[in-house]
């Protein structure tokens, strides 16, 4: 059985993953709004990455300053094995549950 | 290249800073900013900004409403189950509520009374800086603050630290008269650099000018109110007489009536200089305010002043110095002042609020065994042990606070009759202090008392509450477990607080005991005279001269039994005289001879008994001018054998002196309260107007008596007010202060006890309740119903046998202390001792056998199938 996580929190996790090293903040909000084509605010990131952090999914790594960040130092996060064998199941879950539902059940759902 | 970045608006970083630990607040606010910069790029420096702050606006209630409303949301929760268990249990919350609202309200009430005694002549500008000069007796553990009138000038000259002074000489039963109106009241010669010295304001008139014209009075609003009603007094004539014939003084300002925590009262004031007595270093009268430079010491100016009096006056063998005036209301000169019941009174007011929170520890802790299924359930379904002790302690709070609510309403009720006991002017003011000084109180009090069933309770281990298997738990799991077995059985710390609670309250019952001994002894200790039926006149004024036919006048009347006239009441001890020459007297004796001044009927109206010798006598013409009378205590100090006859010489070599042969001795009596030992004293025979008429009157014609006394005085001088008292009723003002403690020990240890015993009813029907089974099982095994209650009470009694045993050596040595006050005084009887053990018994037996017999005597049947 995979742990359950809200929806917020397992897009994040995949946004992680796919940035490969580059996920802070900023990378994270731009890569959903790639995905998903919607502009998120700050807080909403944060906290599911709070939570994410809390239930030790990611890591929160220091990184160096820039001066786009006002010399501000950037946070970078790192899915954790925890995570990513979490992320297995649950995607695994996903596909069963999906599994067997036709395009057109949905559309007439609609 | 380097590129400049626009720098983001600086309250939204401070913002935050502000929400944030500094390693979040850094990536959070460099995230914002580096987007910020693409922002002001793409679209324009307003619309960044305004994106800007509204990711600033979402962060922030993304952290309120993490920390906050679902705090919020959690504390309405456990406000709710509070309430519901406020309602569920109605007889325990009862009991909490009203016993923490009396030692809550003994608080308040103490409080109040606490702010008021230490406010005292404080409200003078200068109060830091004024002192009173006083006077220590060489030698002796005397003190006084009356001082011989050239001293003043000596202060004024000679020290330069004292900036201003001012003559007090108080004087009593004055008469102030306008043409309608006349009544006696007690005021004060003053300089007229009293106001410079005090800030007591004036309603009317310039304090500066006020005494410009020597004759002039100053009144105060109620003494104007008195004799002038509404009309302005400034510019009127008032006739004033002390001895003596009325002089006429007009009114040049009226003070705002004092308040009430001043320790100078007076009606009027008058200026110093019009006064008439004798100016000498021998007559200590009046008394010396003085106002100190800032800056100096007080220690140094009083080593100075006690140099300086014997420079100018070498024979006084007094020792001056400076006293605060802040001090001498709380802790005044020659007697005991009020601070030592301001202790014990706080300390009493403490232990009823302590007796309250055990009531409320001890009832909570006791009802854990109720709620350990929601306990567990909570845990189970995640609850953190800091969200069971704040649920915990919210409750107590908010038992506390209904507490306090319930203990203003009770002050507020209560403040009338304890003012008319205090005799005071007490008020509550609802200042915002005060407010928070009474939230404070029930916070404290709500935390005290929440805490230990907060974290005791909250300690548990769940699995051991809901299976409540503890032997087979793994050993780590066992130990929650096992103080959950415990507590089942009854904790000791319960029966320990219980036993603290009995061991406070049987304290005050032997002490309020002692107390009634005591007074009670001293109420009917053979004083050796008789004071029933002794009606006192105190005679002022015109009367004075009369005094002679008024008696006359009044012994025609048959209820009338007996008249006698003195210079000075026989309770007080004064007009004392050092200056002494007598037959065998060596150098080295010195002592200290009351006087007062009698006639021939003295020792037959008080029934006072002669050991040797005669009193005065009309069969003996000389006896007038060079006899007297001593009591026993003098012939001792005075170490004379064979007294009668022998000469005592007043004042030898001046020119008031006075020889005069003892011609008999008066069996000791108390003229004085019987804190003191009996002091030594002389009579000698009334050759001038008296100022006291005693008046012995025929038992059961009391108010005929004093109706008649009353016609003839009004006969005689129809313009005097008519003003008595009762010798009986004037011994009791003696002991007011031990009277006034005896009332309010007496409430407290009501209080104590009734705190106690709720608690202990409490107690009592839970445990009867939890063991309704166990009782149910042993009555239908055979068990009588005496055997029961036997076994329900056992437990009770053991606790309030063992705190007697705690209680019995504090009270003992207590009372062994204040005892001391008393030269008279009682034993330390064990009987008391054991009575108030007994009575602490029977009270708590009766307040657990109402429970217990009801268990007891209840069908088994019904308890067996309570499940």
């Amino acid at each position: 059985m995979p742990k359950f996580m809200t929806r917020n929190e397992e897009i994040i996790l995949l946004s992680i993953l796919k940035l490969k090293g580059n996920a802070y903040g900023v990378s994270i909000r731009k890569q959903i709004y790639k995905d998903m084509g919607d502009k998120w605010s700050f807080a909403s990131i944060y906290q599911p990455l709070d939570n994410l952090v809390r239930k030790k999914y990611v890591r929160r790594i220091k990184g160096d300053p820039t001066a786009k960040r006002g010399g501000k130092s950037k946070f970078y996060y790192e899915v954790t094995p925890d995570g990513q064998r979490n992320l297995q199941k649950l995607k695994k879950a996903h596909e069963q549950v999906w599994a067997g539902i036709p395009e057109i059940s949905l559309e007439k759902g609609k | 290249m380097k590129r400049t970045f626009p720098a983001a608006p600086r309250l939204a970083e401070r913002i935050l800073r502000f929400l944030y630990s500094q390693d979040y607040y850094l990536e959070r606010a460099g995230d914002l900013e580096e987007d910020y910069a693409d922002m002001v790029e793409e679209s324009g420096l307003f619309r960044a900004k305004a994106w800007f702050w509204f990711q600033i606006f979402k962060l922030f209630y993304g952290v309120i409403r993490k920390n906050i409303v679902w705090e919020f949301i959690m504390f309405k929760n456990y406000l709710k189950i509070a309430f519901r268990n406020i309602t569920k249990y109605k007889t325990y919350s009862f009991i909490n509520i009203t016993g923490l609202a009396v030692g809550i309200a003994c608080t308040i009430l103490i409080l109040i009374w606490i702010q008021n005694e230490l406010s005292y002549d404080r409200f003078h500008e200068n109060a830091n800086n004024i002192y009173i000069v006083a006077g220590k007796y060489g030698g002796k553990d005397s003190h006084t603050t009356y001082m011989p009138d050239p001293l003043t000038d000596i202060l004024k000259n000679e020290i330069p630290e004292i900036i201003n002074l001012t003559s007090y000489k108080p004087l009593e039963s004055c008469k102030l008269e306008t043409k309608e109106k006349s009544f006696i009241c007690s005021g004060s010669y003053v300089d007229p650099t009293f106001f410079e010295i005090f800030s007591f304001p004036l309603a009317k008139g310039n304090p500066k000018t006020v005494f410009s014209n020597p004759y002039s009075i100053v009144i105060s609003e109620e003494t104007a109110q008195k004799l002038f009603r509404n009309d302005d007094p400034i510019g009127k004539i008032i006739g004033f007489s002390y001895f003596g014939s009325p002089i006429d003084l007009t009114v040049s300002g009226v003070i705002k009536n004092l308040p009430q925590n001043s320790h100078i009262q007076f009606d009027f004031l008058l200026l110093y200089e019009i006064g008439w007595w004798e100016k000498t270093w021998e007559n200590h009268c009046l008394k010396i305010y003085v106002l100190l430079h800032k800056k100096s010491s007080h220690n140094e100016v009083s080593t100075k002043i006690a140099a300086i009096l014997n420079e100018y006056h070498s024979t006084s063998n007094l020792l001056l110095h400076l006293y605060p005036i802040k001090k001498i209301y709380l802790y005044p000169l020659d007697s005991r002042g009020p601070i030592t019941s301001i202790t014990i009174f706080s300390i009493l007011a403490f232990f009823i609020l302590l007796i309250a929170c055990i009531n409320f520890m001890n009832l909570s802790t006791a009802r854990s065994t109720a709620r350990f299924k929601e306990i567990g359930i909570k845990k189970v379904v995640g609850s953190s042990r800091l969200q069971l002790i704040k649920q915990f302690l919210s409750e107590s709070i908010l038992l506390s606070f209904l507490a306090l609510f319930l203990a203003v309403i009770i002050v507020l009720l209560l403040l009338p009759s304890v003012n008319n006991i205090l005799d005071k002017q007490l008020k509550m003011n609802l200042t915002s202090g005060v407010i928070s000084g009474l939230i404070g109180i029930a916070l404290l009090t709500g935390i005290i008392s929440g805490s230990y069933p907060a974290f005791f309770l909250s300690s548990f281990h769940p699995v051991g509450i809901l299976k409540r298997q503890f032997q087979r738990m793994p050993l780590t799991k066992r130990k929650a477990g096992y103080r959950l077995a415990r507590s089942a059985k009854g904790s000791s710390l319960r029966r320990i607080l219980l036993i603290a609670q009995f061991s406070l309250s049987i304290f005050f019952i032997i002490c309020i005991t002692f107390v009634y001994k005591q007074l009670d002894f001293i109420r009917t200790k053979d004083l050796g005279y008789d004071t029933e039926h002794i009606v006192v006149l105190k005679m002022t004024g015109e009367i004075r001269k009369k005094s002679l036919l008024l008696k006359n006048v009044l012994l025609k009347n048959p209820d009338i039994r007996n008249i006698t006239i003195s210079l000075l009441s026989l309770v007080q001890w004064e007009s004392a005289n050092s200056d002494l020459n007598w037959t065998g007297k060596t150098p080295n004796q010195q002592i200290m001879l009351g006087g007062n001044w009698v006639d021939y009927d003295y020792l037959e109206t008080f029934k006072l008994k002669m050991a040797q010798g005669r009193f005065f006598s009309r069969e003996f013409s000389t006896d007038p001018k060079e006899a007297c009378v001593v009591n026993e205590a003098a012939v001792k100090a005075m170490e004379m054998e064979n007294p009668v006859g022998k000469k005592i010489i007043i004042s030898p070599g001046k020119t008031s002196e006075g020889t005069y042969k003892i011609i008999g001795i008066l069996k000791d009596f108390h003229t004085e309260s019987l804190h003191k030992e009996l002091r030594p004293f002389l009579l000698r025979f009334l050759t001038f107007p008296g100022g006291y008429m005693c008046i012995k009157i025929a038992p059961g014609t009391i108010s005929n008596s004093i109706n008649f006394i009353e016609s003839k005085v009004r006969e005689i001088v129809p313009s005097d007010p008519f003003n008595y008292n009762f010798l009986d009723e004037e011994l009791d003002k003696l002991y007011k202060s031990e009277h006034l403690a005896s009332k309010l020990v007496r409430y407290f240890t009501f209080l104590a006890v009734f705190v106690s015993c709720l608690g202990l009813f409490g107690l009592a029907s839970f445990t009867v309740e939890r063991k309704t089974k166990e009782i149910g099982v042993r009555k239908i095994m055979g068990a009588s119903v005496s055997r029961i209650v036997f076994k329900l009470s056992g437990g009770f009694t053991k606790c309030v046998l063992i705190a007697n045993t705690i209680a019995w050596p504090p009270a003992w040595y207590v009372m062994k202390k204040w005892m001391n006050n008393f030269a008279y005084r009682v034993n330390l009887d064990l009987n008391v001792f054991i009575i108030s053990g007994l009575t602490a018994l029977v009270i708590a037996l009766l307040t657990v056998s109402y429970q217990s017999i009801k268990a007891a005597t209840a069908n088994p049947v019904d308890s067996l199938r309570y499940e």
